[in-house]
């Protein structure tokens, strides 16, 4: 089975959705969404890790394009599924990833899920916003706002779950 | 090269990572206003650094050259201020053994020893620069010692820190004179014999050569006075703490005499006689 014209498609609409709503959510400027790197989370185990990094590194240089942030969602990107083989690796449940599955709530369910999306967009959001406050000096305030943005990221992932990719 | 292609292929996760984390960054710092000021901030803090402890290694490389060129100055000065002081003695026509025409030669020293009995020292200027045996050397703390053997290139120093070494002192502030040697085992002290007994001593005295033998020019710092003891009764033992530190002695003087020889000659046919 062919899943690339699925893996574009969603590449496509992700950062239209990222770019048009979610990056106007602004709560008082300490949460963030960023929906968009659901698409990361779900790329399949079997594929090559170089080509993800490179994947991500895109996915990321897109947003930052329509951001005018450019560099730091790449940087975020690229880090992402740079440790996302070690983090499946850490949580992998008790019978190793079975072939022919996807990382979803669909084969691995909603405990396992929830995990992997809490790691990974904590990973991704602690990159993110301390690049984008470059320096070390209101470290608590900024960890408060990768906190805070986790916390809504993943609901907004997790229930994305439900709604739209039902199997 | 094989090696260098499989250290390529078996990193090659975690160098494509690098390499897309340094275009990430090198984006951020390039085309976001904010983090290229704190980068530029940042770098040139660094760079002001860097450039100071660099500043501060190239002085230390310099410094022996720095050291030489204020030797050699020394070396003209002390010249000239000896033709000044003959100039001086000259006018107010005072004649003595401190008028003499001395003439000041710098040496540097390459090899020397202070914890055996019997030290020496090598200085790397010889005949070719017209040292001669029984040239007296200083510094300028005072007094080092005097010259036993020369090459062409090279002389051999019998320092104060030798066993066969004497040399006449007195008392800078009353000119009673003893006999000075090594105490034989401290590189820092000397003995200052046959000072008798009516003599006031205080610790803190200063010793400098009498001019009486025939070496080394009067007045020459020797040290001070430390402590002192009577020996057999009759004459004071004096330790006396050497102003050359020879642990630490890189450049001397040699003081060249010309009426030195002529001196010599007419004092050793009297004793002949």
């Amino acid at each position: 089975m062919n899943r690339l014209p699925t893996y574009i498609v969603r590449f496509l609409l992700l950062i239209l959705l990222q770019v048009f709503i979610f990056n106007k959510i602004q709560f008082s400027n300490l949460i963030n969404p960023y929906f968009y790197i659901l698409f990361i989370l779900l790329l399949p185990f079997d594929m090559p890790r170089s080509a993800m990094l490179i994947t991500a590194f895109f996915l990321g240089l897109c947003i930052d394009l329509f951001s005018n942030t450019l560099g730091m969602h790449a940087a975020a990107c690229t880090w992402m599924a740079f440790v996302r083989p070690t983090v499946l690796k850490w949580i992998s449940p008790r019978e190793d990833y079975e072939s022919d599955t996807l990382p979803t709530i669909h084969y691995y369910g909603i405990r396992w899920f929830v995990g992997y999306t809490l790691v990974m967009v904590f990973l991704h959001h602690f990159v993110l916003f301390f690049i984008e406050m470059f320096r070390w000096s209101d470290f608590f305030p900024t960890l408060a706002r990768v906190l805070l943005s986790t916390v809504f990221t993943s609901l907004l992932i997790v229930i994305s779950q439900f709604f739209f990719f039902k199997k | 090269m094989r090696n260098l292609l499989q250290f390529l292929i078996k990193y090659q996760f975690l160098l494509l990572f690098l390499l897309l984390e340094s275009i990430s960054i090198s984006l951020v710092v390039r085309y976001n206003h904010y983090h290229q000021i704190s980068y530029l901030n940042f770098a040139q803090q660094w760079h002001a650094r860097l450039s100071l402890k660099k500043e501060r290694i190239r002085q230390y490389m310099k410094l022996k050259e720095v050291n030489e060129r204020l030797v050699a100055e020394n070396e003209s000065l002390r010249n000239s201020l000896e033709y000044y002081k003959k100039l001086n003695a000259a006018r107010v026509t005072k004649t003595g053994a401190d008028s003499s025409d001395s003439h000041f030669l710098v040496a540097r020293v390459i090899n020397s020893s202070v914890h055996l009995p019997y030290n020496y020292l090598t200085i790397d200027k010889g005949e070719e620069a017209g040292v001669k045996p029984n040239m007296a050397v200083v510094c300028d703390q005072g007094i080092v010692g005097v010259v036993v053997a020369t090459s062409k290139h090279f002389a051999i120093v019998m320092p104060v820190l030798n066993r066969k070494f004497r040399v006449s002192a007195k008392f800078k502030k009353n000119n009673y004179y003893g006999s000075f040697e090594w105490s034989g085992t401290n590189y820092r002290t000397g003995v200052l014999n046959d000072i008798p007994l009516h003599v006031p001593i205080a610790r803190g005295d200063t010793i400098v050569t009498s001019g009486y033998s025939n070496l080394f020019p009067e007045g020459l710092m020797i040290g001070i006075v430390e402590d002192y003891t009577v020996s057999m009764g009759t004459f004071y033992s004096i330790n006396v703490r050497l102003s050359t530190d020879f642990k630490n002695l890189y450049y001397v003087y040699l003081i060249s005499d010309n009426k030195l020889s002529e001196r010599v000659t007419l004092e050793n046919s009297v004793i002949n006689e």
